[in-house]
């Protein structure tokens, strides 16, 4: 569905990604694993369109959108939750849902969806993004990025700074996405969540991929988590 | 004429121009808060808004009303149009960057401005309002025989200038409702707070900053189509409104709508009423003041917010 084929990529001067490839099909949960500043964020905000790619290509359901204006990109059906979560703080938390609605044209039927997906947003709807506490931050990001009812979703380490019943909670909501037919791609640091999430893996070392594995293979050899993370 | 009246003759010149002050800086306060652009030619957008307004009039002739009404409506959308093609000639190919943008637009002012004196000439060309009657306006007094109104001579208002007070009020209410109650306000709010983000929305924010700065410099156009009646156009009349929407923004609070509203009654009624009382002279060195006393103790200005 998404095929991510040697680009290369970075800001201005400095070239991040170095020849990166990776792909990920329906239904199938891929880690992009690597350590801080491999470019995994990079990998993401290029294939999103918001960094420059000078090399390589990026095909989404057959069609190349390397060099696709970005705010095109989302259109086409990538739903993207970035590092930090990035919401509209002085909008309302109706205001970002409707940001996520007015992407692909979505109705009052996914609107209802997300809401009934994250009820605790229900009762926020008038409050400010900002005011809310760091779960419900994340539970919005995750709402807005499924308001577009995108066939990919690129999420950039959806549990950081999260308390564990917040995490087990977007952890759920993942393993949704995927039994109801989504592609995900995640960026994510912490061990656990990778082997209960994912199915593929990808390592990246210096803005390479340097080995693609799938979880089960990675649970019987651990040894390759200390080998490029360190842990 | 006693001073309670006179002070209410004072107020209400004040008022028209917190008016046209309002509509001026609001266009600069959106283009600064959405696109963090400094339109140093702001003023010459409000300049070719009174310029267009005199062409319009006088190529239309017959009752000043239809002039008017055709300039209210062709010389905003004009100007609007003229400012988003430079946004996308000029500040789109610096990639809207602070200090490079500041040197664009002092070049357009100059282009704005030397290309009209070419064309316009140098003269001041008036245009007659649509409507000028003078109302007589009543004041009241406790007297030995209690409450009583009456009429002092001098105290009264033309109805232009009551129009040009509803006018900017109605502008200002329809500016509101596009930007709290309208997908559009909501993707120029989004785009505020977080440009790349909204992108990933779906929100081309290349042309969103065309059409805000667009709508910047159609405000300031609309201001000038306002003031035309009552004051003259020249291509030199940019100046003042710039320096004054410039203090009006920087004292609400750079990017605050709120801010830029109450700034622009707090300077434009004091303008007002010293230039009534003392001179319009003393009116640009309090506000000038007041600007550097807000730089000092309050640099975000009145409701701006803190840098994080």
């Amino acid at each position: 569905m998404l095929e991510v084929t040697d680009i290369h990529s970075g800001y201005g001067a400095v070239k991040v990604l170095q020849g990166l490839s990776f792909s990920v099909k329906a239904s199938e949960i891929l880690c992009l694993l690597g350590r801080n500043g491999a470019g995994k964020t990079t990998a993401l905000k290029s294939v999103m369109g918001q960094l420059p790619i000078t090399a390589g290509r990026v095909t989404f359901k057959g069609e190349e959108i390397t060099h696709m204006a970005p705010h095109l990109i989302p259109r086409q059906g990538l739903g993207y939750i970035p590092q930090g979560r990035r919401l509209f703080a002085e909008l309302t938390v109706a205001e970002n849902i409707e940001m996520g609605l007015m992407t692909r044209k979505q109705g009052k039927d996914t609107r209802d969806w997300v809401l009934e997906l994250f009820p605790r947003l229900r009762e926020r709807l008038t409050q400010m993004a900002g005011t809310l506490s760091g779960g419900e931050q994340q539970m919005l990001a995750t709402a807005r990025a499924l308001c577009l009812r995108p066939d990919v979703l690129l999420l950039d380490e959806p549990t950081e700074g999260l308390q564990p019943s917040m995490i087990a909670q977007i952890r759920d909501v993942i393993l949704k996405m995927k039994a109801e037919g989504y592609a995900i791609v995640l960026v994510e640091q912490r061990v656990d969540a990778i082997l209960a999430l994912a199915d593929h893996v990808v390592f990246i070392e210096n803005g390479r991929d340097v080995e693609a594995t799938t979880v089960d293979d990675l649970k019987s050899t651990p040894a390759k988590l200390t080998r490029y993370l360190g842990v | 004429m006693e001073f309670g009246p006179h002070l209410m003759l004072a107020a209400l010149e004040g008022a028209v121009i917190s008016a046209i002050l309002v509509l001026t800086a609001m266009g600069l306060s959106i283009v600064f808060g959405v696109m963090r652009v400094v339109n140093v030619a702001h003023g010459e957008f409000f300049m070719l808004g009174a310029v267009l307004t005199w062409f319009v009039a006088t190529t239309i002739g017959g009752h000043p009303a239809l002039g008017f009404v055709a300039a209210l409506l062709i010389a905003p959308v004009l100007v609007g149009c003229l400012a988003a093609f430079a946004d996308r000639l000029i500040l789109k190919r610096i990639n809207y960057d602070p200090d490079r943008t500041i040197v664009a637009t002092i070049g357009m002012l100059y282009i704005i401005q030397q290309t009209t004196l070419m064309t316009f000439g140098p003269e001041a060309r008036p245009v007659p309002p649509p409507f000028n009657t003078r109302l007589s306006l009543p004041w009241f007094e406790w007297g030995e025989e209690g409450f009583a109104l009456f009429w002092p001579w001098g105290l009264s208002i033309t109805t232009y200038k009551l129009f040009v007070i509803a006018a900017a009020a109605t502008v200002l209410v329809g500016l509101w409702v596009l930007l709290t109650k309208t997908k559009i306000g909501l993707i120029m709010r989004a785009t505020q707070q977080d440009s790349e983000t909204a992108q990933a929305f779906g929100v081309p924010v290349g042309r969103v900053y065309s059409w805000v700065f667009g709508l910047g410099a159609g405000l300031a156009a609309l201001g000038a189509v306002l003031v035309v009646p009552i004051q003259q156009a020249h291509y030199l009349m940019g100046g003042d409104p710039l320096l004054l929407a410039f203090i009006v923004v920087i004292i609400g609070g750079l990017g605050s709508l709120p801010g830029t509203v109450i700034a622009a009654l707090l300077i434009g009624m004091s303008d007002g009423i010293i230039s009534v009382f003392f001179s319009p002279t003393l009116a640009k060195i309090i506000a000038t003041l007041l600007v550097a006393m807000v730089l000092v103790f309050r640099p975000q200005g009145l409701l701006g917010k803190k840098p994080s």
